[in-house]
């Protein structure tokens, strides 16, 4: 009866995922500045929120471990890490191609990119340290205490740390309102960075109700750099040319301007924001995080089984041998 | 091939590359989960009914086991992975593309010029 209700389960996870995929390239609408690209973001997202799942999940089992020293609590552990990190390379990845076709680089050390590549760091050092020790028990227990560990800097590496940067590319705004994607404001000849973008206001220049701002860009390595020069209408209080970074695909804006104290708030803005305000694409979006919920419960099951077993057969090994 | 084709085309691919590493990764797993089960139902030699095939039979360990080949796996995994990371990432920022804007130029010394 639990065999078949498995199957069951199974199918009808496989069924909701085909669905959702072909939902990605069917139902939803090419997003305005991204076209189909914007469709990467329907498995970019729940790929990254089901790693937070799995490792919340690993770091509960690696505490009842430490509490009542089970075997199965172990491999559950060991499960859904393995999980989570499989699922952090993919998030990883598949952001990447996005950043190539919404920004015009694979990486550009947005601090997103970067908290994640640390906690993908972190997370591939958990199995090192695991194959390092040969006493099981002893592995177990450091495992778990690694794990934990691990687990603290979790929620600030995916949450907080990328939050507090001053500037990212990464569409905060599109996903959760109230984020704070406000730029930064410099006063003439002062220098700051947006994103990996070094950024210095030359000037800032009047001409009737429009200001144009002298502001000059210099890629990392400073192997390259512009000036470009965007405008703000004082009457309308918004900006009225955004010119693209050299090479790349985000624009500069200027989002306010105090011409008495010399200083203007510059911003980067980048496609992909307001993504989720189709209908449309929000319920394929929402589709898609339970389905890879459920997909990732399939490969915690069936992996904590593996490790289970496994332990099973060497003990009895080493009781026969 | 215009812009909006190779767009879709790329969404196409990063989709599919999500769904092999996962199907892959589960493929393994539950092929790995039917031979264990194979194993210990199988049953230790003493166990083993005397009809029953020889070559069916689970191979019996005569050492305890030891992890020193899966820590040399993963230790070349970490390093693999390390080494990828920081590489690709230098292959990437080398093929940059030239920028269009106006007033750009190639700085090699660090010089503060108004272009």
């Amino acid at each position: 009866m639990a065999q078949r209700l498995g199957s069951i389960s199974r199918l009808l996870v496989g069924v909701w995922l085909a669905g959702v995929t072909i939902a990605t390239f069917v139902i939803i609408p090419p997003y305005q500045g991204l076209g189909d690209a914007g469709r990467i973001v329907i498995v970019h997202v729940p790929t990254a929120w089901v790693a937070v799942i799995a490792f919340t999940i690993s770091a509960v089992y690696s505490a009842l471990y430490l509490r009542r020293r089970r075997l199965t609590d172990d491999a559950k552990a060991t499960a859904a890490a393995e999980g989570g990190l499989i699922f952090t390379l993919l998030a990883t990845l598949t952001g990447m191609v996005f950043s190539q076709v919404a920004w015009g680089v694979f990486w550009n050390w947005d601090p997103r990119q970067v908290t994640i590549l640390v906690l993908l760091l972190i997370y591939a050092a958990l199995f090192a340290l695991r194959s390092a020790i040969d006493d099981p028990e002893r592995r177990r227990r450091m495992a778990a205490v690694y794990s934990l560990f691990a687990f603290v800097t979790m929620p600030f590496l995916m949450f907080v740390a990328p939050r507090m940067a001053e500037s990212t590319l990464h569409p905060n705004c599109a996903f959760i309102k109230g984020s704070d994607c406000n730029g930064i404001t410099l006063q003439v000849g002062n220098v700051g960075l947006l994103g990996d973008q070094k950024v210095q206001l030359l000037g800032l220049e009047q001409q009737g109700d429009i200001v144009v701002a002298q502001v000059k860009v210099s890629t990392p390595g400073l192997e390259s750099e512009a000036v470009l020069l965007p405008g703000y209408d004082l009457t309308t209080r918004s900006y009225t040319d955004r010119p693209t970074f050299p090479g790349q695909r985000f624009t500069l804006a200027l989002e306010a301007v105090d011409l008495a104290r010399g200083e203007a708030r510059i911003n980067m803005e980048a496609p992909g924001s307001g993504l989720l305000e189709n209908q449309r694409t929000l319920w394929v979006f929402l589709a898609s995080n339970i389905g890879f919920t459920l997909l990732f419960i399939w490969m915690f099951i069936v992996r904590s089984q593996v490790l289970s077993l496994e332990v099973q057969v060497v003990q009895r090994k080493v009781a026969l041998a | 091939m215009s812009e909006s084709t190779s767009a879709i085309y790329i969404s196409m691919a990063t989709v599919l590359l999500v769904w092999v590493t996962i199907a892959v990764y589960l493929m393994q797993v539950s092929s790995r989960l039917r031979s264990l089960k194979r194993d210990l139902n199988g049953g230790s030699p003493g166990n083993r009914p005397a009809s029953g095939t020889v070559d069916a039979a689970p191979a019996v360990a005569t050492e305890p086991p030891s992890v020193a080949a899966d820590q040399w796996t993963w230790m070349a995994w970490y390093a693999a992975l390390w080494y990828g990371c920081i590489d690709t990432l230098r292959l990437l920022d080398r093929s940059r593309r030239a920028p269009k804007v106006v007033g750009w130029r190639r700085n090699t010394r660090y010089q503060e010029e108004f272009v």
